[in-house]
């Protein structure tokens, strides 16, 4: 237990200084975090080096949010990536009390509801891996290259609508994103404004 | 903003708002959405063949809850509109009153609290029937934030008389159309002059008004170039002001200027572009 919190002492710490070297931008390496999932088990980003890892973050109360839910949108991609060996994780900021907060059995229970299969759902109540990457809205998703950089930062795809009907029409920037770097490519759209309903932090 | 929190919140999870619509003098419906009504407004009482008039989305929303600017900010969404207006009427964009920075979260939304009324011009064709009504449609869809936010939906529409070519009395609504003119952004005057630093952390924004200003605000009319969220520090110039603010991290190159809204403490805004010399 305790070498598990210096562990995460210096991987704040390690979180924190990179983000003051590098400004958290597609480009740039992204911060490296350790955040505990819904089964209490912990990741690192650095364990997933090697790999395409996707950070999705969610209120499943936000009718963004609930846009690529309801549609089944969001559950298919989490499929056909981790598919391809993408590391897809969920993450939840919302602080206790306010919108979107989910205690890990919660968040199971609405997992198998939903049908979602992301790789692990972490849960970030104190809100650190969301002010880490600067999570703005729910969605707000982030890509990134196997060698540990940042690809994309942004909307999940152009249309910024809670309306449904939207989905088919819209193009899906988190897939062009890991596409284009999978086929060796720039990705050509690295950062857009994210659209959703504000991450819930603590007031 | 601090919630009111004696007030009960009225079908927060509701998706889909209660569409209820009354008729007002002047046959002006309106909808009661999520925590807030929504009605088109007319400034004049007929319409006139080829004479431009202003309409206006009026939203009155419930205290504490806020819907949103052009730029909305850190999250959210504007409201929108499909018009649905009779052939040969055309209607120009929604203008924008000068909005708030609105906390939400420790993030920050530019947006209307309270009452807000969006104006927009329709320009009627030059061959109007006389003694027949005009209807004109508008389908809005906007969102409406407190702590948590909800999606709104309404049909509207407004059915005015056609004149013959002398405008009749204003509307009642005319005061509320004076305000939103007076609300709304002016073009800078032609003898200021405006530009912009943008080193690796923050743009430095450089307004000579002419005279010594004690502050401003700046509203980005482009997302993703100022961080939102952060303080903006404004400083007293002898002939202007000086405004430092943060760099967003998601600006990812230099853009050839600034647009956007620049607020003096009197509360007039007023559109400026500030082109940008970057430096490293």
């Amino acid at each position: 237990m305790k070498r598990r919190i210096v562990r995460f002492v210096l991987a704040s710490v390690v979180g924190l200084m990179a983000a003051t070297a590098w400004a958290v931008q597609p480009g740039n390496p992204a911060p490296d975090f350790t955040a505990q999932d819904t089964h209490g088990q912990t990741h690192t980003l650095a364990q997933y080096k090697g790999k395409y890892v996707v950070l999705e973050w969610h209120n499943r109360e936000c009718p963004y949010t609930q846009k690529h839910y309801s549609s089944g949108n969001m559950q298919s991609l989490q499929r056909e990536w981790t598919a391809k060996g993408v590391v897809w994780f969920t993450v939840i900021s919302s602080a206790p009390g306010q919108q979107g907060y989910m205690t890990a059995d919660q968040e199971n229970s609405f997992l198998e509801k939903a049908n979602a299969s992301p790789t692990a759902v972490l849960l970030d109540p104190a809100g650190q891996l969301g002010h880490l990457y600067g999570a703005k809205s729910t969605p707000h998703m982030f890509v990134i290259s196997p060698e540990g950089v940042l690809v994309y930062d942004g909307a999940i795809d152009d249309k910024p609508t809670t309306d449904t009907n939207d989905i088919a029409t819209a193009h899906n920037y988190v897939s062009a994103a890991l596409q284009e770097s999978m086929a060796g490519k720039p990705v050509s759209t690295p950062a857009t404004r994210p659209y959703g309903c504000g991450v819930k932090y603590a007031r | 903003m601090k919630p009111n929190h004696g007030f009960r919140r009225k079908g927060a999870l509701l998706l889909v708002p209660l569409l209820s619509l009354w008729a007002a003098p002047g046959k002006v419906a309106g909808a009661s959405g999520p925590h807030g009504a929504v009605d088109l407004v007319s400034e004049q009482t007929s319409v006139q063949p080829a004479r431009p008039f202003w309409v206006g989305l009026r939203f009155q929303l419930e205290q504490g809850w806020h819907i949103y600017w052009t730029n909305p900010g850190d999250s959210g969404e504007p409201p929108r509109v499909k018009w649905g207006l009779p052939a040969g009427f055309q209607a120009g964009p929604l203008h924008w009153p000068v909005p708030r920075r609105i906390e939400d979260h420790s993030l920050i939304d530019y947006g209307y609290q309270g009452e807000v009324l969006l104006p927009a011009e329709i320009s009627p064709p030059a061959k109007l029937a006389a003694g027949a009504d005009v209807q004109l449609n508008a389908t809005v869809s906007w969102l409406v934030c407190r702590e948590i936010c909800v999606p709104g939906r309404a049909a509207l529409a407004l059915t005015l008389p056609t004149g013959n070519g002398t405008p009749g009395p204003a509307s009642p609504m005319h005061p509320l159309f004076a305000k939103a003119r007076a609300d709304l952004p002016r073009p800078a005057p032609k003898s200021w002059k405006v530009s912009a630093n943008l080193d690796k952390y923050r743009f430095v924004l450089n307004v000579d008004t002419g005279i010594r200003e004690t502050g401003a605000t700046f509203f980005p009319l482009e997302p993703n170039q100022i961080e939102n969220a952060a303080p903006q520090k404004a400083s007293p110039s002898s002939r202007g002001v000086r405004l430092e603010m943060e760099k967003s991290d998601q600006l990812l190159k230099a853009p050839p200027r600034l647009t956007g809204v620049l607020v003096l403490p009197a509360g007039q805004g007023y559109v400026i572009e500030a082109p940008i010399v970057a430096s490293k």
